[in-house]
């Protein structure tokens, strides 16, 4: 057997006291870097169901402004989905006007195009480990919609997938073309934030008159 | 026991260590993408210029000598290094179609360095080699016959070097009228086919580390091999700015008196030199300098009375004699035969059309529909992505269906990319009638990346059709539509800007409608090898040029030529002495003189050809019949590549340099747009990740306390 010490009259060692402070600060670390994680991912969450609400509001009345929450300094100006061959929906996002981190944080962004005005394609950025994550599962041929604020919505086949590099230049389009360009950071398992590499899902649109139709089997 | 329970806890922290090292490590692999790239705007607060044209600084001055249908040009391009690094240059840029280049000379300070013809792999190890090692060298290598990429390694911070390459094109006369087009920058081409597996899914430095220098914005797909060396980034030109600089000194020996000379494409400012003869002018940009944005072309008309009927040039090489001549078909051939026409407009909607382009080939293909007469027949074929046919099969020209055809025109709009070959197949697909003769009208920019299948298929599928393409914009690919004017047994047509739509659509329609000069053959006095090895049909306002090399042979007092041809029926036959005198001679005396180089170049765009009809599979015939020609003739080819190395070494070996690219300037009037991209992720892996090693850290250290108190 041995002898019990008396711990309770010799002070902490000095390695000791220092281990406790360690210990505090990985606690700190943890509840910072997991709390921001969350923090992420609720605001994420949490925020496609305010805009869903503002939305609906901006359909009944398109010409009015509807902030989700009050102090918000966008509006939602579009809704994406991602339709499978058998109609479900496989992802329903409302889409906030501009593409700036702040936007980003509550869901996609539809980025200005030139001046702005009257352009039909559409370039929407989100964030590869939230709204944009599922990205990395289209496949060329399927279908998103996009619903704008008259309430029609259009139908587009995902033409082509690219990876960029921002770096390098900037994303060319067409304005005039009728097309959805999907942009998020690439590789979508990344550590860290702030890669040059853009992940680009471009999908045109399918109008249905019949000479379209009729004229798809001339094409490759 | 202690000690033990420390080296527990101590490779519990190397083992942490090692995942936090594992996860810079993925986050310096992002990091290293970058420095393939141009500008690394990861690192905040450095120093480096915003622009992506500012690591590198571009200026080009181009020296043209033009004497009769000959011109040998003198590109400058000075290449400064605005960085504090070394860096490697990666420069892709268009020249024209039909351009001998022979000459490289890279001057560094003090020192030049000429450079050589080499076999491409043996070019490639040469430059290679010498990149290594720290020594300065540049590659040039042709991707195709009008696009070029250059390498330059080892620039020194802050240095400049300038690339000298000297080359020679041929003038176009047509309708009375010399043409001179000098290509200045590239509209984006479209890439079709699949992304080749593994560039895509896989890593995309890994799908293209293989290769030197910085690459394109499109990676390569199965139709187009080489689709990273052939789309450089582009920039828009903002106002007020000048985007790659360029300066011009062109010095005009017509060899005949001028009537007027005009750009439509750039201010200019002309001057006759003092003591010169009517037939000289000396020729800058009015500005000075312009940027890089838009082709430029450069029209002469001779006096009416000078126009020239027929011209022989003749130099010598080698104990060979090489020989031009140009030849004008009589003017007066009556135009009696009217034949019915069944006319197939093809009309390119993609988006690179976007802007000025679309309006030009509305205009363009408006003015074809209005010379159709009641015995005519037409189609109008739109392509874009897709392929959209307005009629099923070629129908009357009646009012209303020409008035449907405008009605479809005049809502056109350019969007998508650029399927061709549908297209073509589509065209082709018409069966016009005896009683009909078959046009089809091509109007696209040719901005794709996969001219040969569309001129295998060209040739495959024509029939008795012919092809007439009209090249739309600032900046047009050019090769590939006169080529596929050959190929279609139709010819070439270019429209720059808006004003030139006009004159030059009257001159298509006129060759639309009059009866051409076929069947033509030239009686040689002597044996001669000579391109075009078949001579093309000529149309309206075309002359005859044919080059040819002859060996040496006994002379005959007065040796003749004899050209014979039908033109509407009827024969037709021309005569001249062969020359026998030397033109002077253009070139110094290193390389072969310029009509040698021209023949050659000819020879080689024949193999060229006979390549593209075979397909890809005689692509070991084709390099064994084009390598010794473009070696003997010391020219650039898809075979042979220029590359000078300077053998001091340069850059210290401690220091690597860094790959940099330069942008081409979009064309002028198109509206592609650039779009920023934005940041898009937040990094959530991150926060996981260091959350979890916090309680990785706090795990092990409850770990520990409990064996310590255990232990104590």
């Amino acid at each position: 057997m041995y002898e019990p010490r008396n711990s309770s009259v010799k002070p902490l060692p000095l390695w000791h006291r220092g281990r406790l402070v360690i210990s505090g600060l990985l606690l700190v670390v943890l509840i910072w870097q997991w709390g921001s994680a969350f923090a992420i991912e609720a605001k994420a969450q949490l925020a496609q169901v305010l805009i869903e609400r503002a939305w609906q509001q901006k359909l009944d009345a398109p010409e009015l402004d509807v902030a989700p929450w009050p102090w918000a300094d966008t509006q939602p100006v579009g809704r994406l989905q991602w339709v499978d061959a058998a109609g479900r929906v496989r992802k329903d996002l409302y889409v906030l006007g501009g593409g700036h981190g702040e936007a980003l944080a509550f869901g996609p962004g539809l980025m200005q195009v030139g001046a702005g005005s009257g352009s039909s394609a559409r370039v929407i950025g989100g964030h590869r480990d939230t709204h944009f994550a599922f990205l990395q599962q289209l496949q060329g041929g399927e279908v998103l919609r996009w619903q704008a604020s008259d309430g029609q919505w259009r139908r587009y086949v995902i033409s082509q997938r690219s990876i960029a590099d921002a770096e390098q230049g900037d994303l060319w389009i067409n304005p005039d073309a009728d097309s959805l360009w999907l942009v998020t950071c690439y590789p979508f398992d990344a550590v860290r934030a702030g890669g040059p590499l853009r992940y680009v899902v471009r999908a045109d649109s399918v109008s249905l008159d019949a000479s379209y139709a009729h004229n798809r089997r001339f094409t490759l | 026991m202690v000690n033990q329970q420390w080296r527990i806890a101590g490779r519990m922290w190397r083992w942490l260590g090692l995942v936090v090292f594992f996860s810079f490590c993925t986050h310096a692999r992002a990091g290293d993408d970058s420095g393939r790239l141009v500008i690394t705007a990861a690192e905040e607060g450095t120093e480096l210029p915003q622009n992506l044209q500012d690591a590198l600084h571009l200026r080009t001055h181009f020296e043209l000598d033009v004497q009769g249908l000959q011109t040998r040009v003198l590109v400058t391009q000075s290449f400064k290094n605005q960085t504090e690094q070394w860096v490697n240059g990666t420069y892709t840029y268009p020249l024209a179609e039909d351009s001998a280049v022979s000459q490289l000379t890279m001057v560094v300070g003090e020192r030049v360095i000429e450079g050589e013809i080499q076999e491409k792999a043996q070019a490639q190890k040469t430059f290679a080699a010498a990149k290594a090692a720290g020594q300065k060298a540049t590659l040039v290598e042709q991707q195709r016959p009008n696009l070029f990429r250059q390498q330059i390694a080892n620039i020194a911070p802050g240095e400049t070097v300038r690339i000298k390459l000297g080359y020679s094109q041929q003038v176009l006369y047509e309708a009375g009228e010399f043409r001179l087009r000098l290509p200045l920058t590239l509209t984006p081409r479209y890439i079709p086919g699949s992304v080749i597996p593994g560039a895509v899914d896989g890593d995309v430095a890994a799908g293209q580390s293989l290769t030197t220098g910085v690459s394109g914005w499109a990676l390569a797909t199965d139709q187009v091999a080489d689709a990273a060396f052939i789309t450089p980034g582009q920039q828009h030109l903002t106002a007020g700015e000048t985007l790659n600089p360029v300066t011009l000194s062109l010095k005009l020996n017509a060899g005949v008196p001028l009537a007027q000379v005009h750009s439509a494409t750039h201010k200019l400012d002309i001057n006759q030199p003092t003591g010169a003869d009517q037939g000289q002018r000396q020729i800058q940009f009015a500005r000075g300098e312009v940027s890089m944005d838009r082709d430029f072309e450069i029209t002469w008309q001779p006096q009416p009375q000078a126009a020239p009927v027929a011209a022989q040039f003749v130099h010598q090489w080698q104990g060979d004699r090489y020989v031009q001549l140009m030849l004008m078909p009589p003017r007066d051939i009556n135009a009696a035969q009217k034949m019915p026409r069944e006319l197939i407009l093809v009309v390119d909607t993609s988006g690179s059309m976007a802007g000025d382009s679309i309006k030009q080939a509305r205009a363009s293909a408006l003015m074809a529909l209005d010379t159709l007469t009641a015995q005519d027949r037409f189609n109008v074929i739109l392509f874009a992505s897709d392929t959209r046919p307005l009629f099923d099969q070629a129908v009357i020209a009646s009012d209303a269906n020409v008035q449907r055809a405008r009605q479809a025109l005049k809502r056109m709009h350019a969007d998508g990319g650029t399927e061709m070959m549908p297209a073509l197949t589509r065209a082709f697909d018409h069966k016009a009638t005896e009683q009909h003769l078959q046009q089809i009208v091509f109007v696209t920019d040719g901005s794709v990346g996969n001219e040969a299948a569309l001129l295998q298929h060209i040739h495959r599928n024509l029939g008795d059709a012919r092809l007439f393409t009209v090249a739309i914009g600032s900046a047009p690919n050019r090769f590939f539509m006169r080529r596929a004017a050959d190929f279609g047994r139709g010819s070439f047509t270019e429209i720059a800007t808006a004003a030139q739509i006009e004159q030059r659509m009257a001159g298509l329609l006129q060759k639309l409608k009059t009866p051409l000069v076929s069947d033509i053959s030239i009686d040689w006095p002597q044996p001669v090898e000579v391109f075009p090895r078949r001579i093309p049909d000529l149309y309206w306002g075309e002359p005859l040029v044919v080059t040819a090399k002859l060996a040496p042979w006994p002379s005959r007092s007065q040796p003749l030529i004899t050209v014979r041809g039908t033109s509407a029926g009827k024969a037709w036959q021309r005569q001249l002495p062969l020359s026998m005198a030397t033109t002077k001679e253009l070139s110094d005396a290193k390389s072969p003189p310029l009509l040698a180089q021209r023949f050659g170049r000819e020879k080689i765009a024949f193999l060229e050809n006979e390549f593209y009809i075979n397909g890809r599979d005689s692509a070991d015939d084709a390099r064994e019949k084009i390598l010794p020609v473009a070696l003997n003739y010391q020219l650039m080819s898809r075979y042979t590549s220029l590359v000078a190395v300077d053998n001091t070494p340069a850059r210290p070996p401690e220091v690597s340099a860094h790959e940099k690219a330069l942008s081409n300037a979009m064309p002028a009037g198109a509206t592609m747009q650039a779009v920023g991209y934005p940041q898009t992720a937040l990094g959530i892996t991150w926060h996981w990740l260091l959350g979890t090693l916090a309680l990785m850290g706090l795990i092990a250290f409850a770990t520990w306390e409990v064996r310590y108190v255990r232990a104590a």
